[in-house]
C-alpha cells in the first residue's frame, strides 16, 4: 500500500453498478449543447426527414411527443402529412379547430392548387413560419408550436399553438400597495411583457427575446423603450445575457447571479419585481427590465442603492407621506444593519453614553445573566434567524404553532431561564422588524447578513469598529456597479440634479428629468409645466 | 459600460476639505490657539485668502499639465533619476505626515475608548479599511469622501447649535488676541497649514480639466477657511484662553460639554463616528497620494500594487514615537515646518517645467 492511499480514500475500480448506456466522452460532457442547436437543416425528401425529426424529437422515446399522420388535398393529389407536437404544451382545442381540421377537411373542401397554399389558405393561426432549420423546428416544438412536415414541400411548417397550464395573473405577494394596480406577473413570458404593454403603449418599446441556457434554451425579454434607454445599456444588458455559457436558466434571480459584477457582495445589484406598473416605469425612465420565461419578476437594471429602498407604492402617495415613510424606511434599514452591534459597542465601551438609571436597569436585568454581551446577542440572532427560515418553509397552518413556540422560546423563556435580558430582546425585535420594513428583500438579507460583522466589530472596538466596518462596507458598495453605474450614485458621484430629487421625493408635477446618471436619450419626462391648467389660469 | 470616470468640482472639492479637515478636528486648533491666542479664527480666515493666492498662482503655472499628474510633470521637467527621487521624497513627506495623523488617532481612540486595549489593536481599525478603501482605488475614495464630509459638516453644525448656550463673549475678547502683528505674522508664516492643496496637483489626472481643478482649489480653501474659522470661533467661544491651549483633541472636549439629557447622557463616544470617518478618508488619500508620487517613479499608472507597503509603512513610522506625547509633538513639528517642503517643492517643480517647456499633456 502507499502512503498516499492510506491518507486518501481512493474508489475501488469494481463497480456494483453498471450503467447501461455508453459513456459519454469528457469533451462531450462539456458546454457542447446537445439539443435545439446547430444549422442542420432537412433534407426535403418526406421519409428522411420524418425520420430525421422522429428521432430529434424523440417520438418513440418521450411519452409526451405526439406524432399525427395524415394525408391532404394538394392539386387533386393526397399527400402525405406528419403534425408533430408535445402534449402539454399546445392547446389540444386550437390545434384541433385551427391545425387538423383545416388540414385534413378544408384542403377536400377547397381547392387547393400548390404548397403555398398551406400556409396563404389553410392554416388560420395567428403564427406560421415554414423553416427548415432542425433547431429552430426543435426548439418549437419544445415552445408549443405544432411542427408540421409535408410531402414533397421541401420544408417545415412550424404553427404556433402554445397552450399550457400556468397561473393567471393574481396579486403581488411582497409589493403589495393600499392604492395603485394590483396585478402581479406570472410565470409566462408573453403574458408577462402583455402586462407591460397593456400600460406603455407606444412603438417605441421593444421587446427582444433571447434564448438562455444551452440546453434548456429559456426565453428571455430584454424590454426597454427605444428613444429613452441608453443604447449603450441596451447593448451591454444584450451582451452579458446573450454570453452566458450555461446549461439551463430557469429563473431570473438566476440570471441575476449570472449578469452581475460582484457575486459574493450582499448587496443586491439588480432590482426586481413582481409588478407590471413598476417595469413599465422603469422603463419609462430609460432603464431595461429583462423578463425570464418561468420566472414571476422582472429584473430592472441598472439600479441604485437609494431605489432599492424604495417601495412600489410611493408613486402613489401624495408627498409628505412618501418622504416620511422613506425616511422611517432608512431609520428602519439602519436599525436592522447597526442596532445590535451599537448595543453591544455600548454596553462593552461606551456606558458614559447612558444615563445612570439606566444603566443601573440594564445592568441590573443582566445580572442573572451568565454569558457576555457578545455570546448573549449571538444566541438571540441566530434563534431568531432558525425561527424566521422556519417560517418561510412551515406549512400555513403550522404557522401559529411556529410563532408561539417562537415569542415563548425567544421572549418569555429565554429571559426567565437568565439565557438572555429583557433590554437584548427588545434590541434584537427591533433590528429584526427592522429588516422587514426594508422594501427590498434582498436588501433586508444584506442587512440581515452585515448586522453579525457589525456585532463583533462593536464587541472587538466599540464605535471605532463600527466605524471601521461601515467605512469597508461603504468602500465596497460605493464601488460596485449596476450595468456600469455606480450603486450609490446620485449621491456618490455627485450627479446634476440627482441628489435633492433621490433624497428627497418632490411633487410628481415637479418629478421632470430623468436619473441622469442612468444616461437616457431624452433627459425630460415631463413638460416643464406639466400642470397645464395652471397657465391656463394666468 | 464605461466606468473609468474624471471626477467633477463638488467630488474633488469635498475630497480636498476632507482631507485638510482631518487635522483641524483632531489637534490643529489647540497648537494655533498657542500662537495667536483668541483671535485663531481671524488668522484662519487670513491663511485662507493668502492660500486662495497661492494656489491661484500654482493653478495658473500649472495650467498645460493638468491632465499628467504632478509625479508625471515632476519626472518629464527633471528627468527619470532627479524626478524620480524627487517624487519618492515628497512621498515619504507625505507618508510621514499621514503616519502621525495615524498615530494620533489611534492613540486617541485608545484613550477614549478601550484603555484596555494595545494601541496597536486600535491600528488595525484603521488601517485595513485604509488599505481596503485605496486598493479599491481614487474614485472609490472620492466617493466615500461625498458621503461622510456632508454629515461630518453637519454633525459639526449641530454640535456648534447644541453648544450655543456655552458660548461666551467674553471668552473671544480681545478680538485681536496677541496682537495684530501675531495675527499677520502667524497666516502669512502659515498659510502653508493649506499644504493640502499639493494633493489637488497628485490628482489632477484623474480630475475633469484644467477649470475643475481651479475651480475645486478655490471653493475648496474658501471653505476649508470658513468651516475652520467657524470652529475655532466656537472652541473659543466655548473654551476661555488659555485653557483652550491645552485642549488635546479639541472636537471631543467640546463634545463633552454637551448634556443630551434622559436618553443619553453623554454625546462624546458618536465623535468618533465623525472623527474616525473623516481620519479613515484622509489616510486614504495620503496613502493614494503617496502611491501615486511611488507609481510615477516607477513609470506605471497602477497605484494599487503600492498600497499595502505603503500601509505597513505608515502603521510602522507611526509606531516610532515611543509615546502618545512624544508623537504628539513630532505631529506638530511636522505639521509646523513640513508645509514649507511641499510648498517650494511645488514651486520648483512647476517652475522647472515651465522653464523645460516640457510637452502637454
Amino acid at each position: 500500500m502507499k502512503i498516499r492511499d492510506f491518507f486518501l480514500y481512493s474508489p475501488k475500480n469494481e463497480r456494483e453498478f453498471e450503467l447501461d448506456e455508453e459513456s459519454i466522452p469528457e469533451e462531450e460532457l462539456g458546454y457542447e449543447p446537445q439539443m435545439n442547436e446547430g444549422g442542420a437543416e432537412l433534407s426535403g425528401n418526406y421519409k428522411k426527414d420524418k425520420a430525421v425529426l422522429d428521432k430529434e424529437l424523440g417520438v418513440e422515446e418521450n411519452g409526451d411527443v405526439k406524432l399525427r399522420e395524415f394525408t391532404l388535398r394538394i392539386a387533386e393529389r393526397d399527400v402525405h402529412c406528419a403534425a408533430y407536437f408535445i402534449d402539454g404544451l399546445v392547446d389540444k382545442d386550437s390545434m384541433n379547430d385551427f391545425v387538423l381540421r383545416p388540414l385534413m377537411l378544408g384542403s377536400r373542401k377547397t381547392q387547393i392548387r400548390s404548397y403555398r397554399d398551406i400556409m396563404d389558405v389553410l392554416l388560420v393561426q395567428s403564427e406560421v413560419k415554414e423553416t427548415n432549420t432542425l433547431g429552430t423546428l426543435t426548439f418549437d416544438a419544445n415552445y408549443g408550436s405544432v411542427i408540421l412536415l409535408v410531402e414533397g414541400y421541401g420544408k417545415a411548417i412550424s404553427i404556433d399553438a402554445k397552450g399550457w397550464e400556468h397561473r393567471t395573473v393574481s396579486l403581488p405577494e411582497t409589493e403589495k400597495v393600499l392604492r395603485g394596480p394590483n396585478d402581479a406577473f406570472n410565470e409566462q413570458l408573453r403574458g408577462n411583457t402583455a402586462l407591460i404593454r397593456r400600460l406603455v403603449r407606444n412603438k417605441s418599446l421593444i421587446v427582444k427575446e433571447v434564448a438562455v441556457g444551452k440546453i434548456s434554451q429559456t426565453p428571455v425579454a430584454i424590454m426597454y423603450i427605444k428613444n429613452v434607454a441608453s443604447s449603450q445599456l441596451v447593448r451591454e444588458a444584450e451582451r452579458r445575457i446573450t454570453s452566458i455559457n450555461a446549461d439551463c436558466i430557469f429563473s431570473s434571480a438566476e440570471l441575476e447571479q449570472y449578469i452581475e459584477e460582484k457575486s459574493l457582495l450582499t448587496l443586491p445589484q439588480f432590482m426586481s419585481t413582481e409588478r407590471p406598473d413598476r417595469a413599465a416605469r422603469a422603463l419609462l425612465s430609460g432603464r431595461v427590465a429583462v423578463i425570464v420565461d418561468g420566472s414571476p419578476f422582472a429584473l430592472i437594471m441598472p439600479t441604485t442603492v437609494f431605489e432599492l429602498n424604495e417601495s412600489a407604492e410611493d408613486h402613489y402617495l401624495r408627498t409628505p407621506y412618501v418622504n416620511m415613510i422613506r425616511f422611517i424606511r432608512m431609520v428602519a434599514f439602519l436599525f436592522s444593519l447597526l442596532l445590535p452591534g451599537i448595543y453591544v459597542a455600548v454596553v462593552g465601551f461606551h456606558t458614559e453614553m447612558v444615563p445612570t438609571d439606566m444603566l443601573m436597569s440594564i445592568v441590573s436585568a443582566r445580572d442573572k445573566v451568565p454569558f457576555p454581551t457578545l455570546v448573549e446577542i449571538i444566541i438571540m440572532e441566530i434563534a431568531l434567524e432558525i425561527i424566521r427560515e422556519a417560517g418561510v418553509r412551515v406549512p400555513a397552518p403550522s404557522g401559529t404553532t411556529l410563532s408561539i413556540v417562537g415569542a415563548l422560546i425567544l421572549g418569555q423563556a429565554a429571559v426567565s431561564a437568565s439565557i438572555v435580558s429583557p433590554v437584548l430582546i427588545i434590541v434584537v425585535s427591533i433590528a429584526a422588524i427592522g429588516s422587514f420594513a426594508t422594501p427590498n428583500y434582498f436588501l433586508g438579507i444584506s442587512a440581515r447578513l452585515l448586522r453579525f460583522a457589525y456585532i463583533f466589530l462593536g464587541a472587538a472596538a466599540g464605535f471605532m469598529g463600527i466605524m471601521a466596518g461601515l467605512f469597508v462596507n461603504a468602500v465596497l458598495w460605493t464601488s460596485t456597479r449596476s450595468m456600469g453605474v455606480p450603486m450609490f450614485a446620485p449621491v456618490a458621484p455627485i450627479t446634476k440634479g440627482g441628489v435633492p430629487q433621490t433624497l428627497i421625493s418632490p411633487q410628481i408635477w415637479k418629478q421632470d428629468r430623468r436619473d441622469d446618471y442612468v444616461n437616457p436619450k431624452r433627459k425630460f419626462m415631463q413638460g416643464f409645466i406639466s400642470r397645464g391648467w395652471k397657465n391656463e389660469n394666468r | 459600460m464605461k466606468t473609468d470616470r474624471r471626477l467633477g468640482v463638488i467630488s474633488m472639492t469635498l475630497l480636498f476639505i476632507n482631507l485638510s479637515l482631518a487635522k483641524y478636528l483632531l489637534v490643529l486648533p489647540s497648537l494655533i490657539v498657542r500662537e495667536v491666542g483668541n483671535s485663531a479664527w481671524i488668522t484662519q480666515l487670513l491663511k485662507g485668502a493668502a492660500a486662495l493666492g497661492l494656489f491661484a498662482a500654482f493653478a495658473a503655472l500649472y495650467k498645460p499639465y493638468t491632465e499628467l499628474g504632478l509625479g508625471e510633470v515632476n519626472r518629464r521637467a527633471l528627468g527619470k533619476f532627479f524626478g524620480g527621487t524627487l517624487n519618492v521624497a515628497l512621498s515619504a513627506m507625505i507618508i510621514i505626515r499621514g503616519a502621525f495623523l495615524f498615530r494620533t488617532l489611534s492613540e486617541a481612540l485608545r484613550t477614549l475608548e478601550a484603555a484596555s486595549a494595545s494601541q496597536e489593536f486600535m491600528a488595525l481599525f484603521i488601517l485595513v479599511p485604509v488599505a481596503i478603501c485605496a486598493m479599491k482605488g481614487f474614485n472609490a475614495n472620492a466617493d466615500i469622501s461625498s458621503i461622510i464630509m456632508p454629515f461630518t459638516v453637519l454633525s459639526v453644525g449641530a454640535m456648534a447649535a447644541i453648544l450655543a448656550p456655552h458660548f461666551r463673549f467674553s471668552n473671544i475678547t480681545p478680538i485681536l488676541g496677541k496682537g495684530p502683528v501675531e495675527i499677520v505674522t502667524a497666516a502669512v508664516g502659515k498659510f502653508g497649514g493649506f499644504f493640502e492643496m499639493i494633493f489637488l496637483f497628485i490628482f489632477s489626472r484623474y480630475i475633469s480639466g484644467y477649470k475643475t481643478f481651479k475651480r475645486s482649489g478655490l471653493i475648496g480653501i474658501g471653505a476649508i477657511a470658513a468651516i475652520t474659522a467657524v470652529f475655532m470661533l466656537m472652541y473659543c467661544a466655548t473654551v476661555p484662553y488659555p485653557a483652550s491651549k491645552k485642549f488635546f483633541f479639541p472636537l471631543y472636549q467640546l463634545s463633552r460639554l454637551i448634556m443630551a439629557g434622559a436618553f443619553i447622557q453623554h454625546l462624546e463616544p458618536l465623535v468618533v463616528f465623525i472623527w474616525a470617518g473623516i481620519v479613515l478618508c484622509a489616510l486614504t488619500t495620503v496613502t493614494l497620494g503617496a502611491g501615486e508620487l511611488l507609481a510615477s517613479a516607477a513609470g506605471t499608472k497602477d497605484v494599487s500594487g503600492f498600497v499595502p507597503i505603503l500601509a505597513a509603512i505608515i502603521f510602522f513610522a507611526g509606531e516610532l514615537p515611543q509615546s502618545e506625547i512624544m508623537a504628539y509633538d513630532m505631529y506638530r513639528v511636522v505639521l509646523n515646518v513640513g508645509h514649507y517642503v511641499y510648498i517650494a517643492a511645488l514651486l520648483l517643480i512647476l517652475l522647472m517645467a515651465r522653464g523645460r517647456k516640457i510637452e502637454k499633456a
